[in-house]
């Protein structure tokens, strides 16, 4: 196990170690590859400052607010479709369509209408991550055996009843792997956003440090993004881990 | 087909051979200084309880590992790793075909893998295939055939690999009886047409004795040949008569005594 | 819960009407309409027109997707070497396991202003930035499916001596397919994304930069032409895709458990 380990300190060391390389051969500018020092150095000044937490803030709460308007929306629309053929059907083409449509690029109409806030960022997150919520909703309920259903037909159990203890549990695991995968396209298009339109919060911070030629401010957000992505990643695996404890592993993306 | 005759009265030799897995405290001796010489066109037998080593030993022979002591050789030169004079036949065929590849590409594939060239490689194929009688799966995916043509796709591969020597680690454990008997009429058609010299690795002992003509029997941990029963039941045999034969009845009675005594027990060399 | 299934006629009219209701519906909606945000739909129609007769459409397609393609290929073969490599050597895979995931997480977006503003406006940092983003579905699925496959595959290559080469070819690759299909069905969609992203960011042609210019001065019946384009656009090479992989994977279809130790379809998303 330690010569794992071991093997990936020297790895990161070797990283480093190249970037540094990089950095002091001078061929990239310096607004491309900064000194990997001083990027360290400034994230932990940044760290210490109000604005960082306010870009960070904002990030999450942009991504969030999409998230959780667009988990309300797609989850209803997921379980109907997947209950009912005929709804499934007539919104097949526009789940399709929806979720090969590159949402950043309403951008450019969008900050027309909206501006460049908070509503900007949520509405963009909204539809970039509402039809793959619905997908794998729909897969979620359609993994429920129709035997169940029956039965539960057959002792006339009302539907309200039958989709919160038979449904949504059973398709449960699914629905938890899509809002984590959607999540992690919420930082993403928030991201994007604000790289985009200036709307305050990591992405922005990024641009005006670059802007500024300030590189290592520009990577110690880089950075800081990275990290945002992966705790979120990490952390709702473990919560889906934990919250389906009692089940074997499942939910697989479409 | 052209296949190498061994000009060798032993086709392989294990000597002294010993394995063992893991490391220090924990390591566990399968095999210690073990001795088994493979006679050319025979078909034996190596038989005796699981989890004794048969298979560790047949891949010893084989050359997919290595022994921690001694030497396996082929015809004078040592057995470092595969060669072209042997074909492996595997217990998980489902696993062993590649199931990407119809039939006859799979049956064919070793041998674009010796750099033959197509029309070449694909006539062998179908020619293994009529062997083993699929000649009208070759079209087919190996999920679309049984257990048993599987194995059966399995055993043209190594035929059409053309070498001298086959080697079958459990190849029919996991089918039921009536292919089992099929397969086994097989392998003993496999020896009277072409030759070859073959050593099968089975826990069924009526198939250990019908199969072969020489019958070694393993025990013990370490495993060490506890008997080496020669099989005198001719080369024509079949199920019927050849089970019903006083001879085989003695010889598997011999056999199950033997692999029932020294079954894992530590036995003393 | 109703699960009928409808005939063949039934399924496409159901299939049918709703985006066909949407489309009259929003054709008649806006076609008074006085707003500068929403333009009649006529109007958006024939600022598309405009757009292609100008010539400009033409060049601006050709750009956009000249980068794309160059990207993804570079995206798939760099994707897949490395991913093969890793995949076949455990070990390897194993150190490098936590710095895959982490950059799997890290959203290549937020390198967009450093390599633009650094590199320029040109083609090149474009197909960069696109490869980058392509580039990480393709190799972790690729190395996903490398270690789906049955390790008895791997042996009996081993015991019938198969050739290295051949055998990256016709085991290795050929039996990671279905699990490459997915990475490069992620890589389609997200390409597409960093596609508009950075010629947005910068540029002075493309799908990207003809929307963002058009936004920038108002022209709001472009710029919607604009972004139903690259939506159109988006959606068919998905849908393509997709029967190309269909069509692709006809072997899969029936396979219970017999190729893979476990089964893995899931997309690992970047």
């Amino acid at each position: 196990m330690t010569t794992i380990l071991i093997w990936r300190v020297g790895v990161l060391a070797a990283g480093i170690a190249l970037w540094f390389a990089l950095w002091a051969i001078g061929t990239f500018p310096a607004t491309l590859v900064p000194n990997p020092w001083d990027v360290l150095v400034t994230l932990v000044q940044e760290v210490t400052t109000v604005e960082y937490w306010q870009a960070l803030g904002l990030t999450v709460y942009g991504a969030l607010l999409g998230l959780v308007l667009a988990a309300l929306v797609g989850i209803i629309i997921g379980i109907v479709t997947g209950a009912f053929t005929a709804a499934d059907l007539s919104m097949r083409f526009m789940i399709d369509f929806g979720r090969a449509f590159p949402a950043v690029a309403l951008v450019a109409v969008l900050v027309l209408i909206l501006g460049r806030g908070i509503e900007l960022k949520s509405t963009l997150v909204f539809v970039a991550v509402v039809f793959p919520i619905i997908v794998q909703t729909q897969h979620g309920v359609r993994r429920v055996a129709p035997s169940v259903v029956e039965t539960a037909r057959a002792f006339r159990i009302p539907p309200a009843l039958l989709v919160r203890r038979v449904m949504l549990p059973s398709a449960a695991p699914s629905i938890l792997t899509g809002l984590r995968l959607a999540a992690s396209v919420a930082i993403l298009v928030a991201i994007s956003v604000e790289v985009l339109t200036g709307s305050p919060g990591i992405g922005e911070r990024i641009t005006a440090a670059q802007l500024g030629g300030n590189a290592p401010v520009a990577f110690a957000y880089i950075v800081t993004a990275g990290f945002l992505g992966f705790a979120v990643n990490v952390g709702l695996e473990r919560l889906q881990a934990v919250l389906l404890r009692w089940r074997p592993a499942e939910g697989a993306e479409d | 087909m052209t296949r190498e005759k061994l000009t060798t009265e032993v086709a392989l030799s294990a000597v002294h051979v010993a394995k063992s897995f893991g490391a220090g405290s924990a390591a566990v001796t399968v095999i210690d200084n073990l001795h088994l010489d493979i006679r050319t066109g025979d078909v034996t037998c190596l038989v005796g309880p699981s989890g004794v080593g048969k298979t560790t030993l047949l891949r010893l022979l084989a050359g997919l590992s290595s022994p921690t002591r001694g030497t396996v050789s082929m015809g004078g030169t040592e057995v470092t790793g595969p060669v072209d004079q042997i074909a492996v036949v595997f217990q998980d065929y489902r696993g062993s075909l590649m199931p990407w590849m119809k039939v006859l590409q799979n049956v064919a594939f070793p041998l674009e893998g010796r750099g033959v060239a197509r029309a070449e490689r694909l006539r062998r194929a179908a020619e293994a295939l009529d062997i083993v009688g699929l000649g009208d799966s070759a079209g087919k995916y190996p999920w679309q055939l049984s257990g048993g043509m599987q194995q059966r796709v399995a055993i043209a591969r190594a035929l059409a690999y053309e070498s001298p020597i086959l080697l079958m680690d459990e190849p029919f454990g996991s089918l039921d009886a009536q292919t089992r008997s099929e397969l086994e009429d097989l392998v003993l058609g496999l020896r009277r047409e072409l030759g070859i010299t073959i050593v099968v690795v089975t826990h069924d002992i009526d198939e250990a004795v019908y199969l072969g003509d020489r019958v070694v029997v393993f025990g013990g941990r370490p495993s060490q040949i506890v008997d080496d029963v020669p099989v005198p039941l001719g080369r024509d045999r079949d199920q019927l008569t050849t089970k019903a034969d006083p001879t085989f009845i003695e010889l598997r009675s011999r056999v199950l005594v033997e692999i029932q005594r020294y079954g894992l027990k530590t036995v003393a060399s | 819960m109703n699960r009928k299934t409808y005939g063949p006629v039934a399924s496409i009219l159901l299939q049918a009407w709703l985006p066909i209701a949407l489309i009259v519906l929003w054709f008649v909606v806006s076609a008074n309409s006085e707003s500068v945000f929403w333009p009649p739909l006529t109007t958006i129609l024939g600022a598309l027109a405009e757009w292609a007769v100008e010539g400009s459409l033409w060049s601006d397609l050709v750009f956009s997707f000249g980068n794309y393609f160059a990207a993804l290929a570079l995206s798939i073969v760099v994707g897949l070497a490395f991913g093969v490599a890793i995949g076949m050597l455990p070990r390897v895979g194993q150190v490098l396991s936590p710095f895959l995931d982490f950059a799997r997480t890290l959203p290549i977006v937020v390198f967009v202003p450093i390599v633009i503003l650094t590199l320029g406006v040109g083609r090149g940092p474009k197909i960069f930035l696109i490869f980058l983003a392509c580039v990480w579905p393709i190799l972790l699925n690729c190395i996903e499916g490398v270690r789906a496959i049955s390790p008895s595959v791997f042996e009996t290559a081993r015991a019938y001596r198969i050739p290295l080469r051949l055998r990256v070819q016709k085991v290795v690759l050929a039996g990671a397919l279905p699990q490459i299909a997915v990475g490069v069905r992620l890589a389609v969609t997200i390409g597409i994304v960093m596609l508009v992203v950075s010629e947005m960011y910068g540029s002075t042609e493309g799908l990207g930069n003809f929307v963002l210019q058009s936004g920038q001065r108002f022209q709001l019946p472009r710029t919607w032409a604009g972004t139903i384009v690259i939506g159109v656009i988006g959606w068919a090479f998905t849908a393509l895709y997709a029967l190309l992989e269909h069509r692709l994977l006809a072997w899969t279809r029936q396979d219970g458990d017999a190729m893979t130790r476990r089964p893995v379809r899931r997309g690992i998303k970047k």
